[in-house]
This record gives C-alpha cells, sequence and structure tokens, in this order.
C-alpha cells in the first residue's frame, strides 16, 4: 500500500473524460429545456424544470471541469512481477490487490471516442472482480494486455 | 442401474414436464377462468380442439425431449446430450466438479423423482449440467460416482492440492458425527430467527398472486377498503394494535416457513464429502468436497447470540452466486471448534485479535445518527411536540453503532484471515489466502489521518466482497503484506 506506484493514465484521457462529460450534460440540458417547453405549452409548473437546471448545471461544473483532473490524479497503478496494485478514488482512496495468478483473463476495449484519441482501457478479470484500467495509449494497453498474459501463466505453489 | 460408457435417459416422467411446467405457468388464469363460472355447454368446440391440440403437441415435444436426451458416465467425466432441432453435447469431467446437488422441487416431489444439479466452476448462470428428472436411486448412485474419491485432477484443484494432502491426515483420525436439529431445537431456532427476508418474499410472491385474483374477482376492493378505513376515526391505540399484529404475523410467517425449510436437516460427511439435507416440500442435498469450501461463514443473530447461538454457512463455487450452503443452521457457538475441525479442518475457529480501536466510533456512528436525525425531521414536522418521541431513536443509533464497532475486528493466523463485522447479525468471515482473489483497502483523507483502513477481501464464488470498516491501520497493512507476492518491493 505504502510502495510508490509509478503508472499513470495518459493525459489525453482528461480531454476524453471532459468531451464524453459534455455529451452527456448537453442531452440531460435538452431534456431539461424539453420538459420547460411542454410546461410552457401545457401551463404546467415550470418549478422541476428549474431544479433540473441547477442539478444538471452543478453536475455539469463537477464533471466536465474538476472531476477528469482530479481522476487522473488520483488514479496510479502498477504492475508488479506477481501481483498488480491499482490506487483510485476521488474521496475514498481504494488500493487494490491483485495477483497475477488469479486473473482469469485480460480484456482491451475502447469506444470510438477513446479510439479517436488512441486511448483504451485494460479490464483485469478474476473469478469474482473485474479491475479497469481506462485511458491508457493503446501501445501501453496492448503491452500491459501482453505483459498480464505473461504473469498470469506462471504456475504457482502457493501456502 | 446407472452402468458406465453406456448412454441412459431419464425417467420416463419428464415427458410430461414440458405440459405441467405450461399449466403451472398459466395456473392464475386458469383458477381465474374457473372462479369466473363458465358454462360448459355453450363453449365452442373450437376451444376443447385447441386445448387438445396445445396438451397433444407439449406430449409430443415432451416425448422428443426425452427420446434425444442422454446422459453417459464414462471413466472421469460425464456426457450429456440434448437438443431435438439443435444437439447440444456436454462434457464434465468429474475433477472440475464442485458439487452436486439433489433437488426435490414441488413437482419432481409430486411424482417421486429427483433433480440433479453439477456445479462447475464458470461463469454461467445456470448449473453446469441439469437432469431434471431421475429416479431417486438412479440419483443417488450418480452422484456418488462423480464424487467418488478419484486422485483430485491437478488442473482443477491446481493452489489448493498442496493444502489437501495435508487436510486428510489431519482428519482422518477424527470420527465425523452426523449434524442434525431435533424437532425441539428446529422450533427454538425458528422462533428465534425473525427472517425477514423469507417473510417479504413470500408475502410479495402471495400479493402478486393475489392482485390477479383481486383485480378480476372484486375490482373495487382497494377503494371500498380505504374508504372504510378513512370514514372510522383511527386512534392510535388500534394503529398500534394493528402494527402489534402485523408484527406476530410476520414472525409466525417466518417461524412456519423456518420450519418449512429446514426440517429434516442434516449434515454429514464420508472421505472428503460432505453432504447436506433440508426441506419439507422442497427437498434439497448437497453433496460436495471438503476441500472446496472457499470460506466459512458464521452468522450470529441479535437473538441467538444472546443464547449462545450460531448459524453456519459454507460458501461454495455455484452457479447462483449469492448462495451459501447451510452447513448448520442453528449450532451453540462453543461447538464451532469441534465442527470446523471435524468438516472443514482447513479452517480454524480463531478467535479475534485484533479488534477495530475504539477512535473509529466516529465513522461508525456519523452516518447512522445523520439517517436518523433525517428520519426524526418527519415526525417532527408533521406530529409537532408528539413527534420528539422520535428522538428517542437517536440514542439507540448510537448504541448499535457502539455494538457494531465492537464487533469489528480480524485476525491473521496460520495462513487464514479471520473479518468480523456487525450490521444487525454479527457475520464472522474464515477464509484463507488460496481462495481470495483480491484485496482491498480503503480510507477517506481523515481516516488516513487518524491511522485508519478498511479491508474488503474477494474471495472465490461470492460476488459480494468479505468487508470490515475502520480496523487498525498497522492490522490491515500486516494482511497486505502477507496477501502480497512481492515480498521484497513491499517491505521498504
Amino acid at each position: 500500500m505504502d510502495r510508490p506506484l509509478t503508472k499513470r493514465l495518459h493525459r489525453d484521457y482528461i480531454t476524453v473524460f471532459r468531451i464524453s462529460s459534455l455529451i452527456m450534460h448537453l442531452v440531460l440540458y435538452v431534456l431539461v429545456i424539453a420538459y420547460i417547453a411542454f410546461a410552457a405549452w401545457k401551463h404546467w409548473t415550470y418549478i422541476p424544470g428549474f431544479i433540473g437546471l441547477a442539478v444538471v448545471s452543478i453536475s455539469a461544473l463537477l464533471f466536465i471541469w474538476f472531476i477528469p483532473e482530479l481522476k487522473y490524479r488520483r488514479f496510479q497503478y502498477e504492475l508488479f512481477d506477481e501481483e498488480l496494485e491499482i490506487q483510485s478514488g476521488l474521496i475514498v482512496i481504494r488500493n487494490v490487490l491483485v495477483p497475477m495468478v488469479r486473473v482469469q483473463h485480460v480484456e482491451l476495449e475502447s469506444g470510438p471516442l477513446m479510439r479517436n484519441y488512441e486511448l483504451a482501457s485494460v479490464a483485469v478479470v478474476t473469478a469474482a472482480t473485474t479491475h479497469r484500467i481506462s485511458g491508457l495509449k493503446q501501445s501501453e494497453a496492448h503491452f500491459l494486455k501482453r505483459r498480464i498474459g505473461q504473469l498470469a501463466k506462471v504456475d504457482e505453489l502457493d501456502d | 442401474m446407472i452402468k458406465r460408457n453406456r448412454p441412459r435417459r431419464q425417467h420416463p416422467i419428464y415427458i410430461l414436464f414440458p405440459l405441467f411446467n405450461m399449466v403451472k405457468g398459466l395456473l392464475p388464469l386458469i383458477i381465474i377462468t374457473l372462479l369466473q363460472g363458465v358454462n360448459w355447454s355453450e363453449l365452442n368446440g373450437y376451444i376443447y380442439l385447441g386445448i387438445l391440440a396445445g396438451v397433444t403437441l407439449l406430449m409430443f415435444l415432451g416425448l422428443l425431449g426425452w427420446r434425444k436426451f442422454s446422459y453417459t458416465v464414462e471413466e472421469d467425466r460425464i456426457v450429456i446430450r440434448k437438443g431435438i432441432l439443435f444437439r447440444d453435447e456436454k462434457t464434465i469431467y468429474f475433477g472440475r466438479i464442485h458439487s452436486v446437488n439433489l433437488e426435490q422441487p414441488l413437482l419432481q416431489r409430486l411424482f417421486g423423482v429427483t433433480q440433479v444439479k453439477i456445479e462447475t466452476p464458470g461463469g454461467n448462470k445456470k448449473a453446469e449440467g441439469v437432469l431434471t428428472a431421475l429416479t431417486e436411486t438412479d440419483a443417488r448412485q450418480l452422484q456418488k460416482l462423480m464424487l467418488a474419491p478419484i486422485e483430485l485432477q491437478g488442473d482443477a484443484t491446481g493452489p489448493e492440492a498442496p493444502e489437501a494432502v495435508e487436510d486428510q491426515s489431519f482428519s482422518r483420525g477424527r470420527p465425523v458425527p452426523k449434524l442434525q436439529l431435533s424437532a425441539g431445537q428446529l422450533l427454538l431456532a425458528a422462533a428465534t430467527s425473525l427472517n425477514f427476508g423469507l417473510v417479504a418474499a413470500f408475502i410479495a410472491g402471495i400479493v402478486s398472486l393475489a392482485d390477479d385474483f383481486i383485480n378480476e374477482l372484486a375490482p373495487d376492493l382497494y377503494s371500498r377498503l380505504y374508504e372504510e378505513s378513512t370514514s372510522v376515526d383511527p386512534s392510535y391505540t388500534l394503529i398500534a394494535v394493528i402494527a402489534i399484529c402485523g408484527l406476530a404475523f410476520a414472525w409466525l410467517l417466518s417461524l412456519v416457513l423456518y420450519v418449512i425449510k429446514f426440517s429434516g436437516f442434516t449434515a454429514d460427511k464420508q472421505d472428503e464429502q460432505i453432504s447436506i439435507s433440508y426441506g419439507l416440500l422442497e427437498k434439497k442435498v448437497h453433496h460436495f468436497d471438503a476441500r472446496k469450501v472457499q470460506a466459512v461463514i458464521v452468522q450470529e443473530g441479535l437473538l441467538h447470540q444472546w443464547i449462545g447461538y450460531a448459524q453456519i454457512q459454507l460458501q461454495v463455487v455455484s452457479s447462483d452466486k449469492t448462495e451459501r450452503l447451510m452447513l448448520h443452521p442453528f449450532m451453540p457457538a462453543k461447538a464451532l471448534e469441534s465442527v470446523l475441525a471435524c468438516f472443514v479442518p482447513q479452517f480454524a475457529a480463531a478467535k479475534i485479535t485484533a479488534a477495530a480501536p475504539r477512535r473509529a466510533y466516529f465513522d461508525y456512528v456519523w452516518k447512522r445518527l445523520l439517517a436518523v436525525s433525517l428520519l426524526c425531521a418527519l415526525p417532527l414536522y408533521f406530529f409537532h411536540t408528539a413527534g420528539l418521541w422520535s428522538l428517542l431513536l437517536l440514542p439507540l443509533a448510537a448504541a448499535w453503532s457502539w455494538s457494531c464497532l465492537s464487533a469489528a475486528g480480524m485476525n491473521l493466523e496460520n495462513g487464514q484471515l479471520t473479518l468480523r463485522k456487525r450490521n444487525l447479525a454479527r457475520m464472522t468471515y474464515y477464509m484463507r489466502r488460496p481462495q481470495i482473489v483480491s484485496i482491498t483497502a480503503k480510507r477517506t483523507r481523515g481516516q488516513q489521518k487518524r491511522q485508519l483502513l478498511s479491508i474488503s477481501a474477494h474471495v472465490l464464488g461470492s460476488l459480494q466482497a468479505y468487508k470490515v470498516a475502520c480496523l487498525e491501520r498497522e492490522d490491515v497493512e500486516q494482511v497486505w503484506r502477507w496477501y502480497s507476492r512481492n515480498k521484497t518491493s513491499n517491505k521498504q
């Protein structure tokens, strides 16, 4: 837990995070405005619309402005010879330790937006859990995937 | 008799199963039509024809399905072939099997046949192999064949193998007693365990079923009830009486359901194979290898803990990720050590040595106090001075948090991690290093300063992590180092 974790996500991930939050919040804004227009037409109360506007605005500020940068700063990981350690979390800091011998398989995922920035996310799957490192450059993600694949093969003589 | 290497079909009663399942699904509809009163002579002849055609079709499908379904027991595997149009062949190696369950759901019980479920570690939602209808002797024989003490194949058990060798020598000398519940114990257990989950599920089922009937038979029942109840001036005593009656009814219902579920409980062990059976209406028998138990969970309900009893569950790999097998529903807490030593000797009934520190009280109490305060705001707003009574909940919440804090703790000894916590019931989790898939440590900034850490461990076969909040930092770090494989880089 106290050993230094040196690896981070790629800085482009912040941009991708911001853009995807922006898109999501635009959709939310459209919904809220649609409600207000509908309310005006049917002479309903505007109050839910205004509350929605306030909530969406605050969440937009958080998710477009603060959280992407914070998430990037707080997310660290390191692949050791026999285990993977990931540290993440904004308010609650979590450290996860996944031994290589417990890894079942590794998945690479990337949506259109992430592909545009040559980013990918690596999902490390064990028998009971899935751990995601999302926002690595594709070359690095591929390397990580291959490396975990090699390390996970090692037979274990446990206990 | 099941012979090796010869394909075998299920019990012919299986032919009727598609028909009965369809009838079961349509049962509410059928009952409603019957209740509304059908004039049989006026019915169109085509309807009878349609029903007849449907029945014939389902019987025919059942017959085809039965003829095309076969299972073959070979030297080290079972092959199941099925499918009418699309053939499906499934091979399950005995070494991969984690447990074999013989079940008798209602339908099977009526016809005196048994359903066999074969569980292997895999991501599927359903059991790997399901044989819906076998005679009881066939089912027992099959289970014996599949779980025969063959040499454990290395691939399936991998990490557990070295431990298993040591276990055998461990358990050999001990005679394994059969665990049973006498009628009195069963009743006491049922009376003291308020299983609200069971009751809620039952009531929800009844209500959803009853809703169909009520809407059909008396559409305005609810509105009439509402009118009647509001026309009478409701006094507080009446409300209290209704509430108490409701609670008493829930308790009685939970008692009955508990007895139905666990009557005839026995747990037994023969050469590393544990078998557990219970159930009055739906009978279940679980068979599995003691060495494939992933974790032991001891649960002490408030009342149970008070009279010194506990229930032991085993975490086994199964297709139902939330399922835990009951090793004993009601056992004196003192007997835990001997029961574990007999049934799962790799686990020890370790005592909690590292308790959560007192300074963590704030972390335990503040959320509950906040929730209760918000809850109190409502009666205060609506009933003014009378609502002040709800403030009594605050000391209750504080006391509850205190008891949660004093239950929290851990122990790390002889390659076994023990975690204990309380929500309402006190839970103790016993697990060993090879079965732990990942470990997580959590803390907020404040907890970091106060040297507190929360720990959670994921074990194979369970979706839910076993967690304890706010332990001493040093204790959790010790677990971290113990679990970490990179000893050198962690030592600095």
